[in-house]
């Protein structure tokens, strides 16, 4: 185990006196997230994340102990990086790179249902056509005032189909960065006219009056769009692109040539879809794709592709969401996966499309999405494998704590 | 290096004609000329002697071709045929050289709508056993001639399959213009229509009740036929005639088949079940497309016919057609997929106006583009002697064959071929198109 | 090669995930890996392949489009545009073969009159779906450029770049006997244009600076203007004789090629659509019957292509149907079946090599890209097709279809046709390059030639229509 030395250090040293929130969490098997499963696994949990975990570790007494059942086994939670949460809010066309999803986000009583199907963290996107706008972190939760939003800009969703206007869309962006930038340098430049012109007044004291006139010279504002386009030039704003047809990231990666941008892409499956066209492409950059867990045909036949094993096989990082956004959709979706890992989907891959990677989709991959030291302690407690037929969730937790469902009391 | 400049490329390029056939040029047919107003090979005219290259004899179970034959006609009938070197031509015998050009026998389709007015798709009721479609009858329409010059010179004539049983074809001639000498045999089928099409019919009587009605209108029928059976063999009181159910006696009889509207397996299989298993009756698969090749080896156990089209591929998708979809990843010929399965009775239709009268032959040309073998001519004779003896008149027509009507068509080459155009055509001994005297038309 | 190109931005995340496990957006691993530095040094290896694609198609038999047949001989494309035809060509070590021995090459085909070949109906340039069915039907059926709308575009499956070759090359002028009116405001329209370009030339050409005002565009059709000065094609889309004879005439009178889409009765006025030096695009299977009511000769005729090209008239081909409706179930109208059609035209008496024009060079031409495709000559684009037979006859497959320099299909590789008399095994792959001149690699050599013997027994097997079973 990569983990054991480090283990045994941490419980060695990081134990000398046990805060209130420490808790020792047994599992006869515990998957990682990251490929590994671990036999009789020990996880140590403080103030909300993993410290220590391990496989059979000695557990310093004092340190309250849940004990799970022998059947059951522990998942990280699940995340679904790219879901409405129950809300059918159609959205609007158009550019709007500013608008924040999570300022629509209303809870509703379907969150329950998310919650009970394990979903722990969700990227609430904004709906729409077009530049849609800017996606949201947060907790399936909502416990009385507070926000349940974790991060209110993790990326930013584009629609696209191949037509010019929607080509025209996207070099709009970098067109309305030059125009700021233009204007910017203008300003520049007429600041730096009066101030020359200042410098060279004569009088001491006209000469102060001017300069104290002009100031320091404060760069110009920009426009909430173009803000949010200078974010995504910077690539600190992501962008997941979705598109209709394995043609379009063509016509994208035509108009976007190298200006820069970094997307993952949303591929969403029907029957027919034809992305099979462009899984070499896709899977050689690394790219995170989302996918729907449904099997389809090659077009214009009925010969059968999983594209989300297609995908992953060539390289691509498959995150997988339900077929339906709402809560019985998510209630569905494990079944739905596991009908992908029957068609040849491998089930190591499965899980991580349902918790790693979605949470590197949503820039927190590095806290959240696997149960490794210093993560959050986001995990389930299942009655069973996680693609085994009738696998519950019997325990939800969040954060070290039990959100749903109670076990080893 | 410049190719042009090659010497080498001009020797090949010379060797680069196209085929034989239609590179040399041949002198025009002289078509045979009336002798006392009367055409020689016609009926009470001079014999004819057709003296030909290659003969493509078509015969169902034996030869496909003759080289360097004579075919002797006399009274619109084939009398004899043969190598030159067999047969003595009778000195007051006309002689037609056909030169270096293929005779063949005139094609035949058993599924045609426009050698009449399409008045015959009677929606009142479900089952029309009684209508004729030789009341309909256009001789020499202006669609039919088209065909004629394309070398179709036989079709049946078949009601609509908008109802269950649409009532009688006719078999008829193409090149004459009175119905009188363009019949060949009246009624000359029975049109039943399964699936599809009769589901649709007025009150909607699905499957369940369109099989219902099927064996009930049929064993009414083969009733009424015993009935006169038993009269004909035994004497007693002669039944009284209903011409409802007349055409059941010829059926019995098996002079005429039932054209059946099927296709999709399921459908097909209850055809064969029903129809030939459980009733007993002569009838031949028109259309059979979708799945239905799959079903091929059983039709080909019970020595049933298959007259396939209009649709010619089945597409591997079906997203434009409920019932397509056969082989999921290719795009299935239908003629090819019947005799995957070992079937030899692969006949071709167009449902003229479905496709046209005139590109019969295209529909077999396109089964042999997607897949069918045509070793043994096997495109050639589904153009001819299987259609005609799914129809019931492999013994007149099809094939060139002693006895057989003299319906003959001529042209540089297999009329597989849409290259290559009919140049003259023949019937009962009568030259019926003569591009050369009237126009090419096709 | 176009996912080398655009690498960077997702190498970015690639690199993020296996150096730090886990980060996805912000480790500072990606901009090292994924920096400007590094894409411009994809680029720059990617236009060097780009400056020396070589692809080199041997042995089979040559069919120009010009008239000449080269049998056994090469074409050597490079970088898309034709280097070399004929024989004892040198082949570059670097070069892509395809052995194309006991096949035929012919250039690739131009649908003049087609519609959804591209998988949008949109402009082509934005909306082109290089992945459609339809594009890769089209590709089977030996089509390379086709007709969308008002562009004429190519069918580089996969790829996006440079599709269109020429648009807006007709100029469409309406013109019907049910509308005499409109003929004679044609005629006046036409009159007025031709006024008008002698107004703008003497204009132009008058030094003096007192001239006057330009002469004034309000009521002139300058669309007509462009058709007169040769900018672009009028086309007309009639089909009896009497508007057929009336568009010669107007051709002749006001000085253009004007180009009949239909014609149907071209047949009968054949010899002043030829004095008119019209080019007729037809479909040889119409069949309009003539009116009863005529004496004169009329209606369609499938000798209608030959009689036309008989009297120097020029003929493309177009099919029945312009879509693709063999997912109907019915094949042999649609699109695809455009050398069938050619066909049907030999069936009225056109020559194989006027048949081969119509469906290449000539509506190369119409859509004045005739300098770029249409024939396999040095210098234009390498666009051809690999067939196993006579391109006009019916059990001929298009084995393969390059599009400047670059296969883009392949029979074999593909679902829908590959079952339907499957090449040899030999054939499956091009064959590697072999040099016959150097010793060592003779052996090598032999292999592929011997293979190559089997597609010509292959070919034997075919089913047979002329002949050969009189057994």
């Amino acid at each position: 185990m990569r983990f054991f030395a480090l283990t045994l250090a941490l419980i060695g040293i990081g134990t000398p006196a046990f805060a209130g929130d420490l808790l020792a969490l047994k599992a006869r098997k515990l998957y990682v997230g990251n490929g590994e499963i671990l036999e009789h696994a020990v996880l140590l949990i403080d103030d909300g994340k993993i410290v220590t975990i391990g496989e059979d570790l000695p557990i310093e007494p004092g340190i309250p102990v849940r004990e799970l059942d022998d059947d059951q086994v522990v998942v990280p939670g699940f995340v679904n990086a790219y879901t409405r949460l129950g809300d059918g809010e159609n959205g609007r066309s158009g550019v709007n790179p500013h608008v924040k999803a999570g300022d629509g986000y209303y809870p509703t009583r379907d969150l329950e249902g998310f919650l009970e199907a394990g979903v722990v963290l969700a990227g609430y996107y904004a709906p729409g056509r077009g530049i849609t706008g800017q996606t949201a972190a947060m907790r399936p939760l909502w416990k009385g005032p507070g926000s349940p939003i974790l991060k209110d800009s993790v990326y930013l969703k584009i629609t696209m189909r191949s037509a010019k206007s929607d080509k025209d869309m996207i070099s709009g962006i970098y067109d309305d960065l030059e125009k700021f930038r233009e204007k910017e340098t203008k300003a520049k430049e007429k600041y730096d006219k009066a101030k020359e012109k200042a410098e060279e007044e004569k009088d001491k004291d006209k000469k102060k009056e001017a300069l104290a006139k002009l100031g320091d010279y404060s760069p110009l504002k920009p426009d909430p769009k173009t803000e949010a386009f200078l974010r995504l030039e910077s690539k600190e704003l992501p962008v997941l692109l979705s598109i209709d047809s394995a043609g379009t990231l063509l016509h994208f990666e035509q108009v976007l040539k190298d200006k820069p941008m970094q997307y993952s892409l949303r591929l969403p499956l029907s029957l027919e879809s034809d992305f099979g066209h462009i899984k070499e492409q896709v899977g050689k950059a690394g790219a995170i794709v989302v996918m729907d867990p449904t099997l389809t045909v090659n077009p214009g036949t009925r010969q059968q592709r999983n594209l989300p094993a297609e995908f992953a096989a060539a390289g691509a990082h498959l995150v997988l969401i339900p077929r339906n956004d709402n809560a019985r959709g998510h209630e569905n979706w494990r079944e739905e996966v596991a009908v992908m890992i029957r068609a040849g989907l491998d089930e190591n891959i499965a899980l991580r499309a349902m918790t790693l990677e979605p949470a590197n989709l949503l820039g927190m991959g590095e806290t959240h999405g696997s149960l490794e030291v210093g993560k959050f302690a986001d995990l389930l407690v299942l009655s069973a494998d996680p693609f085994e037929p009738g696998s519950e969730v019997e325990a939800v937790m969040i954060e070290g704590d039990f959100v749903h469902g109670e076990v080893g009391l | 290096m410049k190719p042009m400049k090659s010497l080498f490329a001009c020797v090949l390029l010379l060797g680069a004609l196209v085929p034989e056939l239609r590179a040399q040029g041949s002198e025009p047919l002289v078509a045979p000329h009336a002798v006392n107003g009367v055409e020689p090979g016609a009926k009470g005219g001079v014999g004819l002697a057709i003296v030909a290259k290659k003969i493509v004899l078509a015969e169902f179970n034996g030869r496909a071709v003759l080289d360097n034959g004579v075919i002797l006609v006399k009274d619109g009938t084939i009398q004899a045929v043969g190598a030159q070197s067999d047969i003595t031509i009778p000195a007051e015998y006309q002689i037609l050289d056909a030169q270096d050009r293929w005779v063949m026998p005139g094609m035949v389709e058993m599924h045609n709508h426009v050698a009449g007015r399409f008045g015959l798709n009677d929606m009142v009721y479900l089952a029309n056993p009684g209508l004729r479609a030789s009341a309909d009858v256009e001789p020499g329409n202006q669609l039919t001639r088209m065909g004629l010059a394309s070398g179709v010179t036989s079709v049946l004539y078949i009601p609509g399959s908008g109802t269950n049983v649409g009532g009688q074809g006719v078999l008829l001639r193409t090149g004459f213009d009175t119905y009188e000498r363009c019949e060949i045999r009246n009624p000359g089928s029975l049109k039943l229509a399964q699936a599809g099409n009769p589901e649709r019919w007025l009150m909607r009587p699905g499957r369940t009740l369109m099989n219902y009605n099927t064996r009930n209108t049929f064993r009414r029928g083969i009733a009424y036929a015993k009935k006169w059976e038993a009269y004909e063999k035994d004497g007693g009181i002669k039944p009284r005639l209903n011409p409802q159910w007349e055409v059941f006696r010829h059926l019995r009889k098996r002079e005429i088949h039932i054209s059946t509207h099927t296709q999709m397996y399921q459908v097909v299989l209850k055809t064969i079940t029903l129809v030939h298993d459980e009733l007993g009756l002569p009838f031949f698969i028109d259309h059979g497309t979708f799945d239905t090749w799959r079903l091929a080896a059983e039709a080909e156990k019970r020595e049933i016919f298959g007259v396939l089209g209009p649709r010619n591929v089945d597409p591997p998708t079906q997203s434009m057609i409920n019932w397509a979809g056969s082989a999921p990843e290719r795009m299935q010929g239908v003629a090819a997929g019947y005799q995957s399965q070992g079937f030899t009775r692969i006949g071709f239709n167009t449902d003229s106006p479905v496709i046209a009268q005139e590109e019969l032959q295209l529909q077999a040309s396109i089964g042999v583009r997607y897949g069918l073998d045509d070793t043994n001519m096997v495109a050639l004779r589904g153009l001819t002697i299987v259609p005609a003896m799914a129809g019931g008149i492999g013994d007149r027509v099809g094939s060139i064959e002693v006895g057989k009507d003299a319906d003959l068509i001529f042209a540089k080459g297999s009329v597989v071929d849409p290259r290559v155009p009919v140049e003259l055509v023949l019937q009962l001994g009568e030259v019926v198109y003569n591009p050369q005297a009237e126009g090419r038309r096709w | 090669m176009k996912a080398l190109q655009k690498r960077a931005p997702w190498m970015a995340l690639l690199g993020g995930f296996l150096i730090s496990g886990a980060l996805a957006w912000s480790s500072p691993a990606w901009q090292e890996e994924g920096g400007e530095g590094g894409d411009s040094a994809a680029q720059a290896t990617e236009e060097e392949e780009e400056g020396d694609r070589w692809y080199a198609v041997t042995g089979g038999d040559i069919y120009t489009g010009t008239g000449a047949i080269l049998k056994g001989a090469t074409l050597l494309s490079h970088n898309g545009k034709i280097r070399e035809v004929g024989y004892n060509v040198v082949v570059p070590e670097n070069a892509e073969v395809l052995d194309a021995t006991g096949y035929r090459v012919y250039p690739g085909l131009v649908a003049i009159a087609s519609s959804s070949l591209f998988g949008t109906g949109g402009d082509l340039e934005n909306s082109v779906d290089p992945f459609s069915e339809a594009m890769l039907l089209g590709l089977s059926t030996g089509i390379t450029s086709a007709v969308q709308g008002s562009e004429l575009g190519k069918l580089k499956r996969g790829s996006i770049e440079n599709v269109v070759l020429s648009k807006n090359f007709f100029h469409s002028i309406r013109f019907g006997s049910s509308n005499p009116a409109g003929k004679k405001d044609l005629r006046e329209k036409f009159e007025g244009a031709a006024r008008y370009i002698r107004e703008k030339k003497a204009w132009d050409q008058n030094p003096s600076k007192d001239k006057g005002p330009e002469p004034k565009r309000a009521g002139i059709d300058m669309g007509l203007v462009g058709v007169l000065t040769g900018e672009r094609l009028a086309t007309f889309f009639e089909n009896q004789r009497g508007d057929l004879l009336e568009i010669a005439r107007l051709a002749q009178r006001f000085g253009f090629r004007p180009v009949i889409q239909g014609g149907v009765e071209a047949w009968t006025v054949a010899d002043e659509l030829g004095r008119a030096g019209a080019t007729v695009i037809l479909t040889p299977r119409d069949r309009t019957p003539k009116s009863e009511t005529l004496v004169r000769d009329g209606g369609s005729s499938i000798e209608n292509a030959a009689i036309l090209h008989s009297h120097g008239v020029s003929v493309a081909i177009r099919t029945p149907g312009q879509g693709i409706s063999i997912f109907g179930g019915i094949a042999g109208s649609d699109i695809l079946a455009l050398p069938i059609s050619a066909a049907f035209a030999m069936r009225g008496g056109l020559s194989e090599q006027a048949a081969l024009e119509a469906i290449t060079i000539v509506p190369a031409r119409l859509a004045g890209v005739s300098h770029r495709i249409g024939t396999l000559e040095v210098g234009k684009d390498a666009d051809f097709i690999v067939t196993d037979g006579d391109l006009m006859h019916y059990a001929t497959f298009v084995q393969w279809a390059v599009v400047e320099g670059k296969m883009v299909y392949d029979k074999q590789a593909e679902m829908y046709f590959a079952h339907i008399r499957p090449r040899p095994e030999a054939d499956l792959a091009p064959a590697e390059k072999v040099d016959p001149g150097e010793g060592p690699k003779e052996e090598a050599g032999e292999k592929p030639a011997e293979e190559g013997e089997t597609p010509a027994e292959g070919e034997g097997d075919k089913p047979a229509d002329e002949g050969g079973e009189g057994k």
